[in-house]
Order: C-alpha cells, then sequence, then structure tokens
C-alpha cells in the first residue's frame, strides 16, 4: 500500500509564460533536474526552456484534459512530480508522488514524510512571490 | 480568492513521545528559543515568558487544554496556539508583506510565518500544514 503525499502553494502571480519560467528557472538554479515524457517510453532530460515548452503545449493542447500536464522533477536523493497550473487569476505550484520521499521518525518503528522539508523547497521555489495559500495532502 | 490569515500545523503527539526522553511539548519550545524567538505572554509584549511560565503551558497542553502565548521573531510577531497534535499560529501587527505582480498593493507575506511555523517543529513529525482563514 503506498500513501500518495501532495505541497500544494498557489501564489499571487498570473499563470503566464514568463511566470512559469520564472519558476522553471529558479528550479534549475536550486538543482532541480526536470524530465518529459513526450509519448517516449523513457523520460527525456530537459532545459528549463523545454521543460516550459512542455508544460504550455500540454496546457494549450486541450483545456479539458489537463491531466498529462507536470513534469517529473530530479532533486538531490528525491524525487517528484510538479504541475503548475492557473487557479482563479493565480498560480498553484503542485508537487507529489515522491518516488523517493524524505523521512522523519514519529517514533521507534514508524516514518512519515518529511513535509517540512518539501515545504521548504516549495516556498523557496516560490521566493519571488506572496505566498496566498499552501496545503499539504495525503491519501491512503 | 480570500486572504489567508493563519496557519495550522497537525504533528506527531506533543506529549508522551517515545522516542526521546524529552516530549515534543518542550522541543517545540526549545525549537523556538534556538531559532531566536522572544515569547511574550501578552500580545503588547509587556510580560516575557520564564522557564516557569513555560513549564506552566507544557502543564496545559499535558491537561488536553490549548496553550497560547505570543513570540517576537526576527522578522514577525505572532501569536501561537499549541495543543495535543495541533499548533496553530497567527500573524500579528506589523504584518510582513510583499508586492505581487500586478497588485495594486503589497499582500501578505505568508512564506515568512510558514516558516516561523516549520521552525517550531524542527524535530517533530508533521502530518499536515494548512493556511487558512
Amino acid at each position: 500500500m503506498s500513501i500518495f503525499y501532495s505541497v500544494d502553494v498557489t501564489v499571487n502571480a498570473p499563470h503566464n509564460e514568463i511566470i512559469i519560467t520564472k519558476i522553471l528557472q529558479r528550479g534549475v538554479d536550486l538543482g532541480f533536474i526536470y524530465y518529459g515524457w513526450d509519448k517516449t517510453p523513457s523520460p527525456i532530460m530537459l532545459t528549463s526552456q523545454e521543460a516550459k515548452t512542455f508544460l504550455l503545449t500540454i496546457l494549450k493542447g486541450d483545456e479539458n484534459d489537463l491531466s498529462d500536464a507536470y513534469l517529473t522533477v530530479v532533486f538531490k536523493d528525491t524525487d517528484f512530480l510538479m504541475r503548475i497550473d492557473p487557479i482563479e487569476n493565480y498560480t498553484r505550484i503542485s508537487i507529489f508522488s515522491f518516488g523517493q520521499p524524505w523521512q522523519r521518525q514519529i517514533d521507534r518503528d514508524s516514518y512519515t514524510i518529511d513535509f517540512a522539508r518539501y515545504i521548504r523547497l516549495v516556498l523557496e521555489l516560490c521566493k519571488d512571490f506572496p505566498i496566498l495559500e499552501l496545503t499539504t495532502a495525503r491519501d491512503l | 480568492m480570500n486572504r489567508t490569515s493563519y496557519i495550522t500545523i497537525h504533528t506527531a503527539r506533543l506529549i508522551e513521545n517515545s522516542t526521546h526522553p524529552i516530549e515534543n511539548i518542550t522541543l517545540l519550545f526549545w525549537n523556538g528559543k534556538r531559532n531566536l524567538y522572544i515569547y511574550f505572554q501578552d500580545a503588547e509584549k509587556q510580560t516575557k515568558h520564564t522557564q516557569e511560565s513555560i513549564n506552566k503551558l507544557i502543564e496545559t497542553v499535558k491537561h488536553d487544554f490549548t496553550a497560547t502565548l505570543y513570540a517576537q521573531t526576527q522578522n514577525a510577531f505572532v501569536k501561537i496556539e499549541a495543543s495535543r497534535e495541533q499548533i496553530n499560529v497567527y500573524p500579528l501587527e506589523p504584518y510582513c508583506m510583499k508586492q505581487g505582480i500586478d497588485a495594486l498593493k503589497p499582500q501578505l507575506d505568508l512564506e515568512v510565518y510558514i516558516k516561523i511555523a516549520l521552525g517550531l517543529c524542527e524535530n517533530i513529525a508533521i502530518y499536515s500544514l494548512q493556511t487558512k482563514q
């Protein structure tokens, strides 16, 4: 049984090419490595420019189906999926499906995801914008 | 979208922590001190918390009530509520603001307050964090 975790943050910035580029570039500065699928059996490593094009192509393609509009991100010893979506007049950045989640010990035998570390990472990614909302989620 | 006004963290139990000889509620106050938070008993910053008054807050939580205190951090002033498995952090004046893109005036900068809340939980497992109104 796996648990689905996510961290979603809404920033006060319009969802457009400039903002997406800024967020993706900030990710590169932090050390993010982006991968896209683009109908290939294995992921392809993308530059921040290619990652932006990848996201925008999907977002502009079919507005009814945005389920594929995510990037795979490898960062240090963890990896996750990332989406950058419009929400009202703002932009929401979500990271989720952590492949190798950072963990934190709860008691002698059990561990949970280290949300604090992922939240700090997301805040660093969005430091150019005022944060309007941040939520974490977990689903069994 | 409505303006968010506080941060709530659902943590591992703040008391009866089996992994550590020191209970999480004690760690929470230590974490704040280590991050140079100055604890006050009132919002007017008249009375600082002493170790004795902090111990009373710890006892309050152990008896299933909510402990309330105020903290001055490097860049903000907040109200903190701690209960058995939850910590709430409320921004107080003067607020930390940031200018948004295309925004007419600066807005509350939640990044600062989320980091303050995380600073209290340095070595405590977090089950969820949410910003709420």
